[in-house]
């Protein structure tokens, strides 16, 4: 039987002189720094928005005010979290807060205080931060206090190469309404589809389950709007738990809570939480801390305020 | 002769069941005993900026439902502390017009969202006349009417 080599035309016939000399000319390539160019030009294929890495801390629903059986100690909660966030090597560049900063109270004085309050604990840590309202802070008065205590209801930043953009889907309703929607258009058309977007907001941007509110009316507009960027994640509180989800060309991921954790999804009941463990206070608390690398990549780790559970969900690079 | 003449008359035959070379008539696509010639008229389609209770109850289902409750009773699966959600079944027609209830979903109300900046007016009106068909309101008697 004609072996493999040999039923090929006679000038493409590999011969040990042949093999020789390809192996001469590509030794020549590379010494000539010609295949160095390879990885270089795939890098910047991937990575053509420039990207300097950096760390951050997601945090949400802190509900500074509460009192009941959920959590006997949210403010005690929040110190825990604030201390270990100081605590990291290397220590983030900012803390993103994901709204319910406070519990929803009708008494305007009241709200404002807790809003202190929460400033007042952001600020000891020395780390700088951003945040954005959730219903309990804001639907009462369409945010006005939240607005005079905090700051702007939605706005964007950059830092390091990322684009964040912090969005109101609470302090009218659940929804994001046709001004906000014209508002993050204009934001978008000026940035490269290359650029990493991160959106964070208080409620999911697709429906999680709408019989808990845990939606945004008009988030599939948005998602629309984002369709042209190729790394878009949103990062929202409002669920009190870990929940993740992919549409499209959006990775969404809520954060684990200060305040209290809430059942799964899916059971048409009535949403209520637990009451706080005698035995596992701070189970099901925590907050994430989100490393971005050179190509804007995300990589999520929950750490989880139970002391003995470090490390509550495996890392997880998006 | 009988036996070539009877080949060509089987292949007539098949032709003509199956329709070959006839013009295209409704159903022409389905197998011949369940074709037909009868079409039954197309239903209007009622127009997109026309209110309707239908569109009011799927609007309310996916807006109203989490607080108001499936039955519009008040019993929802979400709530908020120290907010009471009115039921929605129970308003008094002296109080609670059409105009009012759109001028409530429109603007909001306290915890009531400003449905007005994300929802049309037609949307509106339709979730306006499904909160009215949850109210079985009694229509006035006239007066002198017997009995």
């Amino acid at each position: 039987m004609p072996s493999r080599s040999s039923r090929m035309e006679p000038n493409l016939r590999m011969t040990r002189r042949r093999f020789l000399m390809g192996l001469g000319v590509s030794a020549g390539l590379v010494a000539g720094g010609i295949f160095r160019h390879v990885p270089v030009y795939a890098n910047a294929m991937t990575n053509e928005f420039p990207v300097t890495p950096f760390r951050f801390v997601h945090l949400t629903d802190s509900h500074l005010g509460y009192t009941g059986d959920a959590n006997r100690e949210v403010a005690e909660s929040l110190y825990l979290a604030l201390e270990a966030i100081q605590g990291l090597t290397p220590v983030p560049d900012f803390i993103l807060m994901t709204g319910d900063l406070t519990e929803m109270t009708p008494s305007d004085s009241t709200r404002k205080d807790r809003l202190g309050l929460f400033r007042q604990a952001l600020e000891s840590t020395k780390i700088p931060w951003h945040a954005v309202a959730g219903e309990h802070d804001a639907l009462l008065d369409r945010g006005t206090l939240y607005e005079r205590m905090i700051g702007d209801l939605r706005y964007g930043f950059s830092h390091k190469g990322v684009r964040f953009i912090g969005l109101d889907n609470v302090s009218r309703g659940f929804f994001l309404g046709r001004d906000q929607l014209n508002w993050v258009k204009s934001q978008l058309d000026t940035l490269d589809p290359a650029t990493p977007l991160i959106f964070f907001c208080h409620a999911p941007l697709y429906n999680v389950f709408a019989p808990w509110n845990w939606y945004t009316y008009d988030g599939a507009a948005l998602r629309q709007l984002a369709q042209p960027f190729r790394m878009v994640s949103v990062l929202y509180g409002h669920v009190h738990q870990l929940i993740t989800c992919q549409t499209s060309n959006v990775y969404h991921a809520a954060g684990l809570p200060t305040s209290w954790p809430l059942p799964a999804p899916g059971e048409l009941v009535a949403l209520r939480p637990w009451p706080q463990g005698a035995t596992h206070p701070y189970l099901g608390l925590g907050f994430r801390v989100v490393d971005v690398n050179a190509q804007g990549r995300l990589h999520i780790t929950n750490l989880s305020l139970t002391k003995e559970e470090e490390v509550y969900h495996a890392a997880r690079l998006v | 002769m009988q036996r070539g003449w009877s080949k060509w008359m089987v292949v007539l035959g098949i032709l003509v069941w199956t329709g070959v070379g006839a013009k295209h008539v409704e159903g022409a696509s389905l197998p011949n005993p369940f074709r037909h010639r009868v079409v039954p008229p197309k239903i209007p389609r009622i127009q997109a900026n026309v209110p309707t209770i239908a569109r009011g109850a799927a609007l309310f289902a996916r807006a109203c439902l989490s607080c108001h409750g499936p039955r519009g009773d008040g019993e929802g699966f979400s709530s908020l502390p120290s907010v009471t959600v009115p039921r929605l079944d129970q308003l008094p027609a002296s109080e609670w017009s059409g105009k009012r209830i759109a001028e409530t979903i429109r603007n909001g109300d306290g915890a009531m969202p400003t449905w007005g900046a994300v929802l049309s007016p037609t949307e509106i009106q339709s979730l306006t006349l499904y909160v009215e068909s949850l109210n079985h309101r009694v229509p006035p008697v006239p007066k002198g009417s017997p009995g």
